[in-house]
């Protein structure tokens, strides 16, 4: 029997059990509870280790953003997502990711819109829930029904990052509602999104440096190439102007080592007695302001030779803006610049030429397609070169007579085109601008042409011409004038000298008919006679007169013909209209053909010929006359020889004066010999005359070789 | 027996050569014209009675030697022996002697006053 207080006492430690057994399946039950949020947890941190794991195995970043997307809805068990990511490092690389439900694509940028609504006002950095209200005013989002997101921003990677995982209405029933346990997973899912993001940029970004690094090592490596290579100095100097690097041209072209001039200023030592003060100003004013400089100097060689040295000095700072160097690039242009000035001490003469000689010039270059007039052309049109610059080929064109422009336009272009012709001579008038007054032109084109034959630049010349035209005309005028005159005065003479012999020969025919009546005393015979000659001798005279004017006025004509047929010719008549005979001897050395004015050979011939009639001895039994003749390749030479009287030695120097008689019996005029040298002298010949009294006289005629 | 025609405007001349021809030659028939038309009319009245020889001045007012040679070209001629024409001048111009060789029947060109000489010279 089993007493009441050990009943009791039993019963107490009975229901001590029962609630021992309640305490301990609670505990139980909490146990369980807690493995199976920890089995849940576990397998979420290895589908969240499996997510890091994959991550790091894609390589694009649209792939990995797609793993992100894809395991939010995996990670979280949500309907949807959206990853919505911008960076600025990638040229606004913007991508917007949706997955678990299908977005109409033309929604796209409403879409991009929306989502930043959405996010707008979200903690950064913090997931945050979104409840249904949030998705009230966005047309895209309204099939929702709840979501989280989380916001971030990086400054120093210059990204931002939305991750939005949502649940729609339809399906709500189906998912657990979103909870702050799921809140912290899904921040420390964020998190580590992010440190992939940036791990991934960080990568870039090195890799971009290393890039430039690789990229500025080759450029460096060509630039240092390039120093040492180049025909120009190169001079490198610390900020204090000291030398630290010259290439090898500098020591080529200055005769300094490198190791001579290290550490020391280049004005040290290139800069002499004769180097341009002013140009040293602007170096060390330059330097001083850091600035760029370029100027020429005349600097000296080791072996003080001067020499013209073009020379750039490039200060050089760091990402600072602190100076580190002075790199100085340096050219000997002694050579250029001597023949520079020469070329300008050429122009300047050449310019001043044509002003002095008011020659007007210009330049067409057709590949610079530029036109130069200088100041002699400007003038000459009468324009001020502000009025004209730049349209002077139009403002030409327009000054052009009207008769004119059409072709000398076209002259010019055919000039152009043509691929052979160099150069063009043209006459015409232009119309100055300021008094409108018309002017002659002569201007010479040149043109200047490639290989090919194209033109490549037009030159000319033009010098003004009216004065010198006005001229001409008036020569001309007065030349037409003046033949017309002679020809008048040819006439006259002719009809004077006729007018003049008419009487004079009646009185001759008479004075022959009174010899033919026979029935004369002698005395009036002598009487007759006398007055015979004097008639001769007034014809005589009126015929030379007639010649001498003949010589003096009438123009050459030349023609080729038989000199020995001339001479031979005068002999016969002088014989017959004498009536007195000497010996003729005749001598050609060669042919007797000549090219000369005939009519004047003749007139030469009769008088010379006719004085050996004239003054032929009557005390001696053999008189004559011996003509010889001589060709060789530069003249003719001609000569008359006589036994006859000679003249006196005191007259021999004005023999050949007009109107000048030697002996006082003599019948002659005085001009004879006098027409002789005149013709002699219109034939660009010579006449000399040799002669002794009562020997005889010789006469030497030197005439051109002339070639038809 | 020789038939002179004499052409000349100088009365003079006509008067010597007239005395210098008959001189040489007694019985030659002389016509002595004063001015060139009147012998071309009677040249072309007389075509039995043409002369052997025509002296014939250059210069002379109204119908001038050249014009004359032009207008006796003009004539038809019967006789077989066409009368020789000498051209007789106290001219020195070239251009004359050039102008008279151009007409076939110059057969010279004389200086005045005619030589009895150059008479002679014609037999």
């Amino acid at each position: 029997m089993i007493k009441k207080s050990e009943y009791d006492k039993l019963v107490e430690s009975y229901r001590d059990l029962q609630l021992r057994v309640t305490r301990f399946s609670n505990v139980e039950q909490e146990l369980i509870n807690i493995r199976d949020q920890l089995d849940d947890e576990l397998n979420i941190y290895k589908r969240l280790s499996q997510f890091n794991a994959d991550s790091f195995k894609v390589i694009a970043q649209v792939d990995f953003l797609k793993l992100v997307s894809e395991a939010i809805i995996d990670l979280f068990e949500l309907e949807c997502s959206v990853v919505y990511f911008k960076s600025q490092n990638q040229e606004n690389y913007t991508n917007l990711l949706v997955e678990g439900f299908n977005l109409p694509a033309a929604n796209n940028l409403l879409f991009e819109e929306q989502t930043r609504q959405l996010v707008e006002n979200l903690a950064s950095n913090k997931t945050s829930k979104i409840s249904v209200e949030s998705f009230a005013n966005l047309s895209l989002y309204t099939p929702f029904h709840e979501g989280v997101a989380f916001v971030f921003t990086n400054n120093i990677y210059d990204y931002s990052i939305n991750l939005i995982g949502l649940v729609t209405k339809k399906h709500a029933p189906l998912y657990d509602p979103i909870e702050t346990r799921d809140e912290t997973i899904f921040e420390v899912f964020a998190h580590q999104v992010k440190s992939h993001i940036e791990n991934r940029l960080k990568e870039e970004k090195i890799n971009a440096q290393l890039l430039d690094i690789s990229k500025s090592r080759i450029e460096l490596k060509k630039l240092s190439m390039i120093a040492t290579k180049t025909k120009n100095s190169v001079v490198i100097s610390d900020r204090f102007g000291n030398i630290e690097w010259v290439n090898k041209a500098f020591e080529e072209v200055t005769g300094y080592q490198k190791e001579e001039v290290i550490g020391k200023k280049p004005k040290e030592f290139l800069q002499g007695p004769s180097s341009d003060e002013k140009s040293i100003q602007k170096i060390s004013s330059s330097l001083k302001k850091k600035q760029n400089v370029e100027v020429t100097i005349l600097n000296y060689k080791k072996d003080k030779k001067a020499y013209y040295n073009q020379l750039e000095i490039i200060p050089i700072f760091d990402e600072n803006e602190e100076l580190i160097n002075f790199i100085s690039l340096q050219k000997d242009i002694t050579e250029e610049t001597k023949f520079k000035q020469e070329i300008l001490k050429i122009n300047s003469r050449f310019e001043l030429i044509a002003q002095k000689t008011n020659i007007g010039i210009w330049e067409w270059d057709d590949i610079q397609k530029t036109i130069h007039w200088n100041d002699v052309l400007i003038d000459m049109y009468g324009v001020r070169r502000s009025d004209v610059e730049p349209e002077l080929f139009d403002f030409w064109k327009a000054s052009l007579h009207p008769e004119d422009r059409e072709r000398i336009i076209a002259e010019v272009d055919d000039l152009i085109s043509d691929k052979i012709t160099d150069s063009l001579v043209q006459d015409y008038r232009i119309r100055r601008y300021d008094n409108q007054e018309e002017r002659i032109l002569k201007c010479h084109v040149i043109a200047e042409r490639n290989p090919d034959g194209k033109m490549i630049r037009l030159i000319g010349t033009a010098t003004d011409n009216t004065e010198i035209k006005r001229f001409e005309d008036d020569i001309l005028e007065k030349n037409d004038e003046l033949k017309k005159i002679n020809a008048e005065l040819d006439n006259f003479v002719y009809r004077v000298s006729h007018d003049l012999r008419s009487p004079l020969l009646s009185i001759k025919g008479i004075l022959s008919l009174l010899f033919l009546s026979g029935n004369l005393t002698e005395e009036t015979i002598s009487y007759l006679k006398l007055a015979e000659s004097s008639v001769i001798r007034l014809d005589e005279t009126i015929q030379e007169i007639l010649e001498y004017s003949r010589n003096a006025r009438l123009e050459m004509t030349l023609q080729s013909f038989d000199v020995e047929e001339v001479v031979r010719q005068v002999y016969e008549d002088l014989k017959f209209s004498t009536d007195t005979s000497i010996r003729f001897d005749c001598d050609f050395n060669g042919s007797s053909i000549i090219t000369s004015d005939k009519s004047r050979i003749e007139i030469l011939v009769k008088n010379l010929m006719g004085n050996a009639f004239k003054y032929k001895r009557n005390d001696i039994s053999n008189p004559f006359v011996r003509f010889n003749m001589s060709m060789n390749d530069q003249e003719i030479q001609l000569s008359f020889e006589d036994n006859g009287e000679g003249i006196e030695e005191k007259h021999l120097d004005k023999i050949f004066d007009m109107f000048y008689r030697a002996s006082s019996q003599s019948q002659g005029t005085g001009l004879g010999l006098y027409i002789c040298k005149e013709i002699a002298t219109k034939l660009n010949g010579s006449i000399t005359l040799s002669s002794q009294p009562k020997k005889g006289t010789t006469v030497q005629i030197k005439l051109p070789i002339i070639n038809l | 027996m020789k038939h002179f025609l004499l052409i000349d405007d100088d009365e003079i001349f006509n008067f010597i050569h007239t005395h210098v021809i008959s001189h040489e030659n007694k019985k030659a028939k002389i016509t002595v014209f004063q001015a060139a038309n009147l012998a071309i009319e009677y040249l072309k009245e007389n075509p039995n009675d043409t002369p052997d020889y025509i002296f014939l001045d250059v210069n002379m007012p109204g119908m001038n030697g050249f014009e004359f040679l032009e207008q006796y070209d003009l004539i038809e001629n019967t006789k077989n022996d066409p009368p020789k024409v000498y051209m007789v001048t106290s001219s020195l111009d070239k251009r004359d002697h050039d102008r008279a060789g151009a007409f076939s029947q110059v057969a010279g060109f004389i200086d005045k006053p005619i030589t009895v000489e150059f008479i002679k010279s014609l037999s």
